[in-house]
């Protein structure tokens, strides 16, 4: 009757609201001439019970769409696989080192390291395309649309 | 006449002719690869457009949504993997013609027919427009939250693999469009202490992660996939024969996909399989559409190029997007500083003529690119995925980046692609959150002041005619999905009750 995942995933869906909903509850009150407005926490207010009313329905949900659930069910049994997660941490360790490292060594190193994470053994290649890759972005962001590339630590910029 | 003219010059500049070239390789480009999107290209070249006047900008990307929708036939019919969805229903005949040795006959009958389809639907664009911008000039805040409102149920009902999963992810997409300082009273909502959250999430990060880093997550599991390619031999138009043949199925193709591009969902994927679904009805030879026949072919490609244009109709006239794509369009749009609607076209017409013949010129540049270049964009499935997909992250994180110069929002594009990667895995489509997000702030504000208009009642909202009738349309597009599916449940109950009485 109920699918245990989507039940799982409507009561995540409810205490997220839930929270969320009493984060409105702290918003300021704007001054007394503005109040014949709509007051700043009823429309996020209204969305959030909609969203809420919509999670309840999706434990059910498999009993009407026979034909489209299936579809959803393979989708997310697919095993997230290690190079998925790698990625993840990669692209977060990346993110977390870039304004230390400064833009134009984020690009460098994020051209060495996902390729090389992704399965990519042709040193020569991953090379060529990371010096490569590199120069072309810096010069069409930083020289032709004038984007201010953030030195980093090792003062690595272009003016 | 002025207004015309006006528009014309404003793309008579050598830059902007170039943005638009530009615009249709990589709109070709993209479409011919599998796993990179029109939209996903389209919020990756945002910021390619910073310093860009508005007008080339929107022309380079209108340019590319065009030319997105044709290059995925390249490889639908070359290496029957379609590289976009609108393109799928075109592999189901041109793979099986290549196939026979006439890759070049298929690839011709694509290009002519995109081309013709997209004619026809900017044609529609430019006498519709101006026509729904003069009757929507006269709507108030009632009637376009009520527009708003059908705009998110259609593409929620229409798309993806579930309505409800779709109606949720556009409400959040709504939700997120409310972080930041309340317009009105100034109050802060939702910004968590973090200051760079006041303005609110910018959305070009948003819909970057959503798009490509979703889908690079997606592609991390997916190993290298050998096709099976087939040699264009000479790629040539139609001839005198097939001519005759699919005349009337890319007229009707085309203005079916006009249509269901007018419309807000995602028009050109849902056009393409009603373009062949209604030439192989309309065949006198139904029985051989899968074999490689070339109505199978011209009809879903004029219907998903029809649709570009059908699509780009709501988003000029009236600021509602009639697809994915076009919503992206319309975000960048808002970015340059315009803010389309009736009154944009009322005070400054020379745009959409400026719109109109930049996709006039981005249909004529892809013919040429599709007859002359297929083989050539046929290859560049060839690129390794350990090459392709790095790149698109490394644009993806300067595209970010680039708009304000902030980490903070590299940060919001690797969030969002995370978020985007779960909520495919769990059915849910990027596309209405987008849609969500980019219709928010209209949402809220007219609710807004539709609610003091009318005294904070929806019931005296309803008296006004317009507002009623989309209402209703709303309703139909929500209950119109469960009325299917359990119309359906019906179906398959009696048949099995059929099966065991036998």
């Amino acid at each position: 009757m109920v699918d245990r995942i989507d039940a799982i995933l409507a009561l995540t869906l409810i205490l997220i609201c839930g929270a969320l909903y009493y984060e409105t509850t702290g918003f300021e009150q704007p001054a007394l001439f503005l109040g014949d407005n709509m007051l700043p926490a009823e429309f996020p207010q209204i969305l959030l019970v909609i969203i809420g009313a919509l999670a309840l329905t999706l434990p059910f949900e498999h009993l009407l769409e026979r034909k489209r659930h299936p579809l959803i069910r393979k989708a997310r049994r697919a095993p997230i696989g290690f190079t998925t997660w790698a990625t993840i941490a990669l692209l977060v360790v990346i993110l977390a080192l870039a304004e230390s490292l400064g833009t134009i060594l984020t690009i460098l190193v994020s051209s060495l390291a996902l390729p090389a994470l992704w399965g990519e053994r042709r040193w020569w290649l991953l090379l060529l395309y990371a010096i490569a890759f590199t120069a072309a972005v810096t010069y069409v962001f930083a020289v032709v649309l004038r984007v201010y590339f953030e030195p980093g630590l090792f003062g690595i910029t272009v003016r | 006449m002025d207004a015309f003219l006006a528009g014309l010059s404003m793309l008579l500049d050598l830059s902007a002719i170039g943005a638009i070239v530009f615009g249709v390789l990589i709109g070709v480009l993209v479409g011919a690869l599998p796993g990179l999107s029109s939209p996903m290209a389209i919020a990756l070249l945002i910021p390619f457009t910073i310093s860009m006047e508005p007008a080339a900008a929107i022309a380079m990307l209108a340019a590319l949504y065009c030319a997105g929708t044709f290059g995925g036939s390249i490889t639908a019919i070359l290496i029957n993997a379609p590289g976009a969805p609108p393109a799928a229903a075109t592999a189901l005949d041109g793979y099986p013609m290549a196939k026979r040795g006439e890759a070049g006959r298929a690839l011709g009958i694509a290009a002519f027919s995109s081309v013709i389809g997209g004619l026809i639907g900017l044609i529609i664009l430019l006498l519709a427009a101006p026509a729904l911008a003069r009757f929507a000039v006269n709507f108030t805040s009632a009637e376009y939250f009520a527009l708003a409102l059908f705009a998110l149920s259609m593409l929620a009902s229409v798309s993806g693999k579930s309505s409800i999963r779709n109606l949720i992810a556009g409400a959040v997409g709504v939700l997120i469009s409310t972080i930041g300082l309340h317009l009105t009273t100034g109050v802060e909502r939702f910004t968590f202490g973090f200051g760079d959250l006041q303005e609110g999430l910018h959305f070009v990060p948003v819909l970057i992660g959503l798009f490509a880093i979703g889908e690079m997550l997606n592609q991390a599991r997916v190993g290298d996939v050998v096709y099976e390619r087939i040699r264009a031999n000479v790629i040539r138009l139609p001839s005198l024969d097939d001519l005759r043949r699919i005349k009337y199925t890319i007229l009707r193709s085309s203005g079916i996909g006009t249509f269901v591009g007018i419309l807000p969902a995602e028009g050109a994927t849902v056009a393409a399989i009603m373009g062949y679904n209604e030439a192989r009805r309309w065949s006198s030879r139904k029985e051989e559409f899968g074999s490689g026949v070339p109505e199978g072919i011209a009809g879903p490609e004029s219907a998903n190029n029809a649709a570009t244009g059908g699509a780009m109709v709501p988003t000029l006239a009236l600021g509602i997007p009639g697809s994915t794509s076009t919503a992206l369009i319309l975000g960048a749009m808002i970015m340059h500083g315009l803010k389309p609607g009736p009154f944009l076209l009322q005070n400054q017409p020379e745009f959409l003529y400026a719109i109109f013949a930049a996709m006039i010129l981005a249909n004529l540049i892809f013919l040429a690119v599709g007859l002359a270049g297929a083989k050539l964009f046929s290859q560049v499935t060839l690129i390794p995925r350990t090459i392709l997909w790095p790149s698109v992250f490394i644009l993806a994180m300067i595209g970010s980046y680039a708009a304000a110069s902030s980490f903070f929002d590299v940060w919001v594009m690797l969030i969002s692609g995370i978020l985007g990667y779960f909520m495919l895995r769990f059915g849910f489509s990027p596309a209405p959150l987008i849609m969500g997000l980019i219709l928010g702030t209209i949402i809220e504000e007219n609710f807004s002041k539709a609610m003091i208009i009318h005294d904070n009642s929806i019931l005296s909202m309803l008296e006004r005619p317009l507002v009623l009738l989309f209402f209703i349309f709303t309703a139909i597009s929500l209950v119109g999905p469960v009325y299917s599916a359990l119309r359906a449940r019906r179906r398959d109950k009696k048949l099995l009750a059929v099966i065991e009485g036998e």
